[in-house]
Parts: structure tokens; sequence; C-alpha cells
């Protein structure tokens, strides 16, 4: 509507002013109207502003040497120092590397089985136990991360772990699997898949909600099995959410929390375990190198930020779904 | 203990990511109060008042401390409500729960110190020598030579303390002095029932040691009936618990870092000697002949290590012998009788008898920044807490009410705190007390003595037993004096690759995904190539200045 009236004042053509003032009341009384939806959108524009754009500003120590005395401001500039230095770590491709990979494996193996997860979830006829399925699928989510590694750590125990007195009963030998460079990231990323998958089908369940009923049933009058039904019918229906959320991933490739690993690697699993976020946590923060902490971080976000451009390029050309 | 629980691991690390976001959005503060006041406060000695306590107009003071994780400080605790009655200060405290201090204190220097309390502990990380040269913390010798009588008086009892506390020939900060640092040393710790069970003596030197270790591994040494459930040998959770053991080699790896001068005082970093290399291997046989539970490196801390004790299947570890009677009683619980732990004396290994112990001064102490209104009151408090009121007080709580003293001068401790009706140990209640807290104070050796009171008699005996008996081999681990803000500078992000590397590869050498003999030399050139030399350059001119003061 606010489009449509726009259009029509144009044609006319009055001054500059009353155009802006007729823009203004126009405003107004859009804002008047969708009160309600402001209001609740209020909280989450107030958080951003508090705590992701204005923190924007403090990224400037990541070209200074900050020190605490001088504040942001005063502090010496030092151009790319800090970035070179993290170049030229002996650690840096190695971080990179694990970083890369841990996210591009959690990707691989973490981003079907929601989707998969989601379709199976959809069809099921019983309401009670596809609501049981869901709540027992996203409880997990809910636990924190570090109980979630204490459970890990205990049930893996080679001792008296519960997976090693299992493997043993069936004659395996056990397994010192958080030893073990070859295991870690099967650990990692499998617990981290169990953890989330409930939870991220939850947005492909709502996807799959909005299909309208006629499909199916024009589906099944053309003598559609279930199986064509979810391969002709859901999949088609939910592509541009699931093109949405991958284009999402894709931008959160260079991060990879450093909460779980720090709990869960150690020297031997450090050559696969070791990330950028955790290798920044142990020199930015718990040395307090806070501009080199500082220019890994916006390194990290550069690359994630050119990866969601390309991400979206190639899903427009190729697809026609996209972000913008 | 080094890397820190696994709970703490991550709490702190939490912590200290919301507050950098606080940081970067406090940034736009006004900066630091002045950088050039720090050497006008001082410029003139005769200015500095003579105190006595108690003060005839009340003066108010606030310090910065981690905060007891028995009972706040902020709620008035009887001890420092005694040393604000008798010196007449008013304390107001600025505590924060101690396992996020040294993040968030850090955070909130470095976000620029015009909020700064009076007096701070200073947080870990953050150095002397900087913070003085920027004017944010106050040079103290002047107000030491006027106020300071019990301070001068413990720099002659612990003869580094002055040279580790001071920077560019400023002294800074006021620390803790530990009197009591060779008592009860962290120790060997070994099932005594075992050793009777199959007929054992104590091990004495290291090749006695996996002697017995094997008679655990092999045969039913908890006697249950299976003999391969025994785990010979443990530690806490981090590769450098397994260093305890290069004291046999003559290393110091334990207490500091690897980082020791030589007989001609030459700076060494010891990982990379021969020694070590000699010790890498031997720690290596150690863990594939079985001897090293498999799961040390995961267990976390030491707390998960004493679980593992309690479950009845270890044999021997590394702990406080402190720990011994609570670990005895969780035995007994779980229905295994009989169970005894001994503590032992360091075993003789290949090239030496020794064990390192901590240092006898606290690695950081309290400043008093430039925006402390009344200086010379600030420090006369600190002295008045290493006085010989202050150190009862602060080592012993209220006298009658958690202690009496004999008239021989022997202390001991009120059934208050030796059989609390509410169940809480005897720490616990002289801490809600304020003991040992808020403050740098002399940590008596006369409080440990009489913390033994709860110990069997032969316990008690055995502790003092042992600890005379360690004595003779303890060396006190080397501390040096903080680095300017050039060394530092010079070095800075060089230490945390090192620390990184070094870790990862003793677990490596350990577990034997990589192998002592074939990589040694890649070994020592990648620490070579990580700045080792700088940082001995370093190290040397600190180990140089602490010589000069001593």
């Amino acid at each position: 509507m606010a489009a449509k009236s726009v259009v029509a004042k144009r044609q006319i053509k009055p001054p500059l002013r009353a155009r802006a003032a007729a823009g203004a009341r126009q405003l107004w009384k859009n804002i008047r109207r969708d009160k309600a939806l402001l209001l609740i959108v209020l909280p989450v524009v107030i958080h951003y502003l508090i705590f992701v754009y204005y923190p924007m500003y403090g990224n400037i120590i990541a070209f200074k040497d900050y020190s605490p005395v001088l504040g942001i401001n005063g502090s010496e500039w030092v151009g790319f120092k800090y970035f070179l230095q993290f170049f030229r770590s002996p650690y840096f491709w190695r971080v990179l590397r694990n970083t890369l990979l841990i996210s591009c494996y959690s990707i691989l193996w973490g981003f079907p089985i929601p989707i998969i997860f989601a379709l199976m979830t959809n069809d099921l006829r019983n309401g009670i136990f596809k609501r049981v399925v869901q709540a027992v699928s996203y409880i997990p989510y809910f636990i924190s991360t570090v109980i979630i590694c204490g459970m890990l750590v205990n049930f893996l125990s080679p001792s008296n772990g519960i997976v090693n007195t299992i493997i043993e009963l069936f004659g395996g030998k056990p397994i010192n699997f958080l030893m073990e460079p070859g295991w870690f990231r099967t650990v990692f990323i499998a617990s981290g898949i169990w953890q989330g998958f409930g939870w991220s089908s939850i947005i492909y369940l709502a996807a799959l909600t909005g299909i309208n009923p006629e499909l199916y049933e024009a589906a099944t009058m053309d003598g559609a099995s279930k199986l064509q039904q979810v391969i002709h019918v859901s999949v088609p229906c939910i592509l541009p959410t699931i093109i949405v959320t991958f284009i999402m991933q894709i931008g959160t490739l260079m991060s990879v929390g450093y909460e779980k690993l720090i709990l869960l690697y150690n020297p031997v699993t450090l050559d696969v375990a070791d990330v950028i976020s955790s290798y920044v946590y142990r020199t930015g923060l718990v040395e307090g190198n806070y501009s080199f902490g500082s220019a890994v971080g916006l390194f990290n976000s550069v690359i994630n930020l050119l990866l969601v451009f390309l991400a979206n390029r190639i899903s427009k050309k190729v697809s026609e779904v996209s972000l913008w | 203990m080094k890397q820190g629980a696994f709970l703490k691991r991550l709490t702190t690390g939490t912590i200290a990511a919301a507050m950098l976001l606080g940081l970067a959005a406090c940034g736009g503060t006004p900066e630091a109060s002045s950088a050039g006041s720090a050497g006008s406060a001082a410029s003139d000695p005769s200015a500095i008042r003579e105190i006595t306590f108690p003060l005839e107009e009340p003066v108010e003071i606030t310090i910065a401390t981690p905060d007891s994780s028995v009972k706040s400080l902020s709620e008035n605790l009887p001890v420092w409500q005694e040393i604000e009655r008798r010196t007449n200060i008013k304390i107001n405290w600025d505590v924060t729960a101690s396992a996020q201090y040294v993040e968030v204190m850090k955070l909130r220097v470095t976000a620029g110190g015009s909020n700064l309390p009076d007096i701070m502990l200073l947080p870990n990380g953050l150095s002397l020598a900087e913070l003085g040269a920027q004017g944010m913390i106050l040079p103290l010798e002047d107000y030491i030579d006027v106020n300071g009588t019990n301070i001068l008086k413990a720099y002659e009892e612990f003869p580094n303390a002055k040279a580790l506390t001071s920077a560019d020939g400023h002294i800074y900060s006021i620390n803790t002095m530990i009197e009591s640092a060779y008592f009860s040393p962290y120790a060997f710790i070994i099932r005594k029932d075992w050793l009777d069970r199959l007929g054992l003596e104590a091990p004495t030197t290291v090749d006695e040691w996996v002697t017995v270790l094997e008679a655990f591994r092999d045969q039913d040494a908890n006697g249950d009936g299976d003999p391969n459930n025994e785990i010979p040998f443990t530690v806490g959770g981090h590769a450098w618990y397994t260093t305890y053991w290069a004291n046999g080699w003559g290393l110091h790896l334990f207490q500091s870092d690897g980082w020791y001068p030589d007989e001609n005082g030459q700076m060494q970093y010891e990982f990379i000697s021969d020694q070590a290399k000699e010790f890498y291997t031997w720690l290596h046989n150690f863990y594939a002949e079985g001897l090293l539970d498999p799961e040390f490196l995961t267990m976390g801390d030491e707390s998960k290590m004493f679980e593992k004790v309690a479950r009845n299947n270890v044999g021997a570890f590394t702990a406080y012998a402190s720990n011994i009677p609570m670990l005895e009683e969780t035995l007994r619980a779980n229905g295994v009788e009989g169970a005894e732990l001994i503590p032992l004396v360091p075993p003789k290994g290949p090239y030496a008898q020794q064990v390192e112990t901590l240092s006898d001064m606290s690695t950081n102490g309290y400043v008093v920044t430039s925006g402390c209104k009344n200086p010379d009151v600030a420090l006369a408090l600190l002295d008045y807490l290493f006085s010989a009121e202050g150190t009862e007080l602060l080592n012993f709580g209220i006298e009658g009410e958690t202690y009496t003293k004999a008239d021989d001068g022997t202390y001991t401790f009120t059934e208050l705190v030796t059989n609390n009706p509410e169940g809480l140990s005897a720490k616990e209640v002289l801490e809600s007390y304020g003991c040992q807290v808020g403050g740098p104070f002399i940590k008596s050796e006369a409080r440990e003595e009489a913390m033994l009171f709860g110990y069997p008699e032969d316990f008690r005996e055995l502790v003092i037993e042992v600890s005379d008996a360690t004595r003779p081999y303890a060396t006190p681990g080397l501390t040096l004096p903080p680095a300017t803000a050039e060394e530092s500078d010079t070095i800075s992000g060089l230490q945390g690759d090192l620390a990184t590397y070094i870790w990862e590869m003793t677990g490596k050498f350990t577990v034997g995904t990589a192998d002592v003999e074939q990589e040694w030399d890649s070994f020592v050139s990648n620490v070579k190539d990580l700045g080792v030399d700088q940082i001995l350059a370093v190290k040397q001119a600190q180990y140089d200045r602490l010589e000069a003061e001593r």
C-alpha cells in the first residue's frame, strides 16, 4: 500500500517539502497501524544495536597496540601487525585447516539429518507419538555444553565407559576415544549432531506445515506413492528454506565455537582439534593479547561474510533462491 | 591446578568473552587518569604522613579481591570487622568470584583505569612494570620507609620478596608470604594396604617405584579377586602433572616451567636438555608398560582423579597429603576395609633426589592504584596485615571464638572450627570469619600445624615426619622478578605458543604418537623457532636482577 501511494504522489509531483511531509505522515500512519509488530521486533533491534553493532567500533583495536591506560582511541596505530602475527604464527595453517575440516564435515553430515528427520516426523500419523518423538529429539539441545562434555568423557572412558563396555561385550578391544586423534572429529561432530538435529529440524517442520494439502491430494490422485510425494511435493516446497539455512551455515564456516573444544581436547588430540577460536581463546583472552584476539576475530568475520556473499550469488544463479 | 578445572575453564572463557563485548562497548569512556601522576605522589617523601592506628578520623579504602567462596567479604566478616575497628579504616569491598577474578579484573584494568579501587590484587597476566610506567599503580617504597615496618621485617625473612615485587627500581606490590611453603608439600601418595597385601616395601627410588607399580599392575593388589582392574599410577588430567617425575632427573619442569639457571647462573630451558630427553624416554616406557593411567589426559581435573582413587582402583598418585583423610574416608564409605594412604619422601632418580615446591610467595600481590586518595593509609593498612596482630587475625580468626592460645604460644582451634555445628570444614569456618582472604598476609606454619587437629594422632605425626624428611630435598620453584615493559614487549605472544607446543609434545612423547628418539631433534629446533632464545634473554635479565637484589 505504501508503495502504491508514493507512486501516486510522484505522478502529481508536489513540491519537495510537501512530499516529505506526506511521507512522514504516511510513516507515522504505518507505525500506528503496525505498533504491535514493531513492539515485538524492538527488543531484537535493541539487542543488535547494543551487542552487535556498537561493539563493532571496538574492532579498531585490531589495528592498534591496545594499551589499557591510553584507551581505545588513544592507543597507537600498528596497522596490520597483529594480522601478520597471526598469519606467520606456526599454528596458522593447523588451526585454519582444522576449522575448515570440522566445519565442512559438520555441514556435510549434520546438514541433511534435520531435513530427513523433519520429513520423517511430518508423515507420522499418530499425534501423540509424533510430539513425543519431537520433544525427545530436541531435549539434548537444552543440555549445557559442560554437561554434554562430562557425559562424553564418562561414556567414552576406556576403563568404565558404557560405549567401551558394549564394545568389550562383543569381544572388541576398548578404544581410548578421546586420546585418539583419529576419533576426535567423529566424536565431536557426531555429538554435535545428536545435540542439535531435533532443534534444527523445527524450521523445516514449520515449512512443511505450510505446504498446501491440495498438492498432496492431487499427487495421490495421480497415483504418487508416499515416497514420490515426499520427493516431488515436500522437498521442492521446502527447498527455499533449505537453501536459506544452507547459506546461513556457510556463513559460519570459519567459526567453530571453542567452548566444547577446550573441554574435549588434550595435548594428544591438539593436532586435529585446535581451531581458530580455541587458539584465540588461549592467546587472546587467557594471555590478554586483546588486539591480537580482535585481529583474528575480524579476519574470521570478513571471511565468513565473503562466503555468505559467494554462497548467495551461486544460489541465485543456480536456483533463483537467495537471501537478498 | 595449572590448566584450571574442567568447569572453570568454560565459565571463565564465557565470562571473559562476555566481558570482551562489554569492554568494546565501554570504549567510549574517557581515558584513564593522567599518566604522569605516578611520580608526583611519591616525589616528596617528606610529605608522607606517619600513620598510627587507630586513625583519628575514619578513612575509606576500597579493596578489589577475589571473594571467598564460603561467605562473601561484603558481609563484613568478623576478622575484617576487627581490623576495621582496630585501624578505624572503613573498607569497601569490591569483590569478584575467585574463579572469574583474573579475567574480570584484567578487563576492568584494560578497559581504562578510571574506576579502579584503591587497593587491588593484581590479576595474573598484567605486568607491574607496564602498569607502573603508565602510572596506573603507585611506587610504594617511600610509603614503606615511613609506614612499613612489618613489611620491611618480612623482606628480611623472605629474601626474594623485594626483588620479586619490584620493577624499574620501584616496589609496586605487597604479596602474600608463605611461611608454610615446605610444610606438607605436594607429594607422591601410595596405598599402604596394597603394599602390605603384596608384601612390598615403600619405594625410595624411581626404579623401586617402577617395580612396585608393576606389581600393582600384575597382581590383585586391591584384593577383589580380579588382578586386572588396578590402575598402578594416575595423575590429575594435564600433561603437566607427569613432569612431577622429572624431579628425579634434576629437572625443574614442575614449578619453574623449565626456566632454571645452571650452576653458572645461566638461564636454561630445561625442556630441551639431554636429561629431558632421557626423562621423556622413561615416561613413554612408563605409559607403554601400562603403569600410567591411560585416561591421564582426559580426566579434566584433580577431583576426577580423587573420584577414581575412591573407587579403589588406583595404587598411587600425586597430591597434597592433606587430601589423604578425605580420601580414606570416602574409600571406607565405599566399603573398602583398611584402606591406608601414605605420602612418601621424593624418590631418588637417575640424576637427583629433589622436589620442587611452591614458591614461598604468592605470584601476584596487592597494588595501590593511582586513583587512591590516601595512599599512605592504604600502605599502612597493608603493613598492618603483616603485623603480629594482623598475622594472628588472618590465620587464626578471633581469639576465644575460633581459637585459644596457650601460654607457650601454641594455637588450638575451638570446637566451632574443629567440629562445626553446621558441618563446615575447619578451613571453611575460618574463611567465613575472613581468615586468609581479602588481602596479603603471612601464611603461618603454626596454622598448618594447628589445622591437623582433626587427624588421628598417628597421621599428624606422619605428615610432620614426612614434611621434615622431605625438607632436605625441597627446592622452591624459581620465581623471577617482573619483566620490564620493553622486555614483555619483545616476548609478547611467544610464551603462549611455546607452552602449547611443550604440553602437546609432552603428551605425544608420553603416549607415543611422537617418538622421542626420532623426533627429538625436530622438537628442539621447533622450540628454537618458537623464540626460546628471545625468552631466555629476558629471563636472564630478570634473573640477574633477582641476584642483584639478593
